[in-house]
């Protein structure tokens, strides 16, 4: 129990420091804190910058998810072992018990809804996870298919469950493929009409997207919100989808 | 029923028990072999004790089924990955599970769990509550103790025991894991690709089919440079991201797929020659290659092959490189390679080698077929090419810096090799640029 005390202690420290700092310099603390594993950290932070009235979306897109995505780069380096990047998913976690009914009382009006998975499973399937977390955080509906889902899945759920977007991400070069059938199958039955899709993954570029026929390339999963507000024309300043 | 009994008669086997026990004894977790219908056929002395994790957990109300699926769908994963699985087991605790074959088929698989990637103090209680499951009033202190009594593997550990339970899992197999291994290594290069054109992504927003065919033509120089040294590591690295570029180009279109992997097949198979594996052998190398080729009907496969184009090739260039004659050469074209910027001559690259003038320009002109002077202009104007593109320096630096003692030597040297000036040359790879 003493550990305990001492976390605690070490809370009240982070805190004290907090008031002295900007939310810039917080948001970079908070994103160290994903990377540290530091799950008290992360609770501490957030709970904070909740307080101090940080606009909910910049806690997500600034702090606790490019935390992630570091770690996951850090992994990818062979930097960090599975359990490390296990434990900076767990520190994430803690952070999102905070935002999300936070979030979920602020986004009444669902923006839309999208069906979500990857073609193939892959162990870790942090970015599209990722990206599920950052369009919940900025008012999507999201229905997460999981891993090694068939183009039939994809399209049956986006029929089920009237979808605006289909997302789809790939991990590998060998599964990429998977992407372009279930386009293909959304167009043989007519539903390419209805649903646009958009497409993403460490292999996958601007030029496959384009080639399958994807209504929209992700680049990296913090640009996903402004990607699905596009494709839905809500945005109506953002940038070309495509650039040529 | 043959699946089982297969098991059965396995774990019968002292042997395999010894190493079983090897596992536990090394890594700490408590380890079971599972037959694929879910039944334990052995299992570590820790889940003898009645007051075991497990033991407990399903106490509290969570059905055993739900810790079976969990490892079922982990062998199923470590199957087709070729790979042993870490994972979660439930909620925090971590299992690692290898798959055990007989013929074509899962047999069995061994779990190594439960075990914990961090101290049991280090939990939050709103971790713990999910392991009360709908028991509300289970005692705490008895599931605080059950916890504490299970390992913690940290880190590169889990990675280690990982390995090892694959390896164990490689002998209970029959026919051995090999088969998965293949697989294995497939997805490894996948990733590693995936990784070059995640890189790729990062330096370059867009990529046009220009700006891919510009990075080819660099990266194909780079390969060439590295295969010439005989440099294996280094050759198959860039390797990767020269499938990266072809396969961002063409990965749906399989059969301008496979004529730029001909083509690069070519582009190796000219620098072996250059690095001295004999014309006549490379011709009979190359027709092997090219029915081989013919007959890859997937990506994948394709990939792998082409790296073990480029070991075969790295090979020959060994054997042949093995002889007295080409530890000199090498030194002399390593030492040519670092000092292309100072004033060389056949005498000063002899003495290096302790070689005399004229057994080192016999030595240079029977290996690789041009004299050491042609030799060290050719590397002087790759450097001076790569120079011209950067644009940074004017061309009479160029021409010092990679070694011409005046501007006019290294045009006419230029011209003579490139049939155009330095000056047309940084213009044209300007224009490319752009």
């Amino acid at each position: 129990m003493i550990h305990r005390e001492k976390k605690l202690n070490l809370d009240n420290a982070i805190n004290r420091k907090l008031e002295k700092e900007g939310s810039g310099a917080v948001l970079k603390r908070l994103q160290q804190a994903v990377v540290q594993r530091d799950c008290n950290g992360v609770k501490a932070l957030t709970e904070r910058m909740v307080t101090e009235g940080v606009e909910l979306f910049e806690i997500l897109n600034q702090g606790l998810i490019p935390g992630m995505l570091e770690a996951s780069e850090r992994f990818r380096k062979g930097k960090f072992f599975i359990p490390e990047l296990l434990m900076s998913s767990r520190a994430l976690k803690f952070g999102l018990s905070i935002l999300r009914p936070l979030i979920q009382e602020r986004n009444k009006d669902v923006l839309g809804r999208v069906v979500i998975g990857t073609v193939k499973f892959d162990l870790h399937d942090i970015g599209k996870n990722l990206v599920i977390i950052l369009l919940e955080g900025s008012g999507f509906e999201m229905i997460d298919l999981g891993v090694d889902v068939s183009p039939e899945k994809f399209v049956n759920a986006v029929e089920k469950n009237e979808a605006q977007i289909l997302a789809m991400s790939s991990l590998l070069t060998s599964t990429m493929s998977w992407m372009k059938f279930t386009i293909e199958l959304l167009q043989a039955s007519g539903m390419h009409r209805r649903v646009k899709t958009m497409v993403g993954g460490a292999p996958v570029t601007q030029i496959f997207a384009k080639n399958i026929r994807a209504d929209a390339y992700c680049r990296e999963a913090t640009s996903a919100p402004s990607v699905a507000r596009k494709l839905l024309g809500i945005e109506s300043n953002a940038r070309a989808v495509f650039s040529e | 029923m043959q699946g089982p009994s297969f098991l059965n008669r396995l774990k019968r086997n002292p042997e395999i028990i010894s190493q079983l026990r090897a596992f536990i004894e090394f890594t700490t977790i408590p380890l079971r072999l599972i037959d694929s219908e879910g039944k334990i056929l052995w299992k570590s002395d820790f889940f003898r004790s009645k007051a075991n994790l497990c033991n407990i957990l399903q106490s509290n109300g969570f059905p055993p089924r739900s810790c079976q699926r969990a490892h079922k769908e982990a062998a199923r994963e470590s199957l087709r990955w070729g790979e042993a699985i870490i994972s979660k087991c439930c909620y925090f605790i971590m299992q690692i599970t290898a798959p055990v074959i007989k013929g074509e088929k899962l047999a069995g698989y061994l779990v190594a769990s439960p075990f914990l990637l961090i101290d049991p103090s280090e939990l939050q209680p709103e971790e713990i509550i999910f392991l009360h499951n709908k028991d509300k009033s289970a005692k705490k202190r008895t599931l605080e103790k059950a916890l504490s009594s299970i390992p913690i593997v940290k880190d590169e550990e889990t990675g280690q025991a990982a390995h090892h339970l694959f390896q164990i899992a490689d002998r209970l197999s029959d026919p051995d894991l090999s088969g998965l291994l293949k697989v294995q290594e497939a997805q490894e290069l996948q990733g590693k690709i995936a990784e070059q054109i995640c890189d790729l992504k990062n330096l370059e927003r867009d990529f046009t089919p220009h700006s891919l065919s510009k990075l080819f033509y660099e990266t194909e120089k780079e390969i060439v440079a590295k295969i010439r040294l005989g440099d294996r590591n280094g050759a198959k690295e860039i390797l990767y991201q020269l499938l990266a570029i072809i396969l961002i180009q063409y990965l749906e279109n399989f059969e301008l797929l496979k004529i730029s992997i001909l083509e690069l097949l070519i582009i190796l198979s000219r620098a072996a020659v250059e690095a001295g594996t004999k014309i006549e052998e490379m011709l009979g190398m190359r027709y092997g290659f090219i029915t081989e080729l013919a007959r890859i009907r997937e990506q994948e496969t394709l990939c792998l092959w082409v790296v073990k184009v480029l070991e075969k090739l790295m090979d020959g260039i060994y054997q042949t490189r093995h002889t007295k004659n080409y530890q000199r050469l090498k030194k002399a074209l390593d030492f040519i390679e670092t000092h292309y910027g100072e004033p060389l001559t056949v005498d000063r690259v002899a003495k290096e080698v302790y070689l005399s003038s004229s057994r080192l320009s016999h030595i240079i002109k029977s290996e690789l077929g041009i004299t050491l002077g042609d030799y060290i202009s050719k590397v002087r104007i790759e450097k001076a090419e790569a120079l011209l593109k950067d644009r940074e320096l004017s061309i009479s630096q160029i021409a010092l810096e990679v070694g011409f003692p005046d501007q006019s030597y290294f045009t006419k040297v230029f011209k003579k090799v490139e049939k155009c000036t330095p000056k047309a040359f940084s213009k044209i790879s300007s224009e490319l640029q752009h």
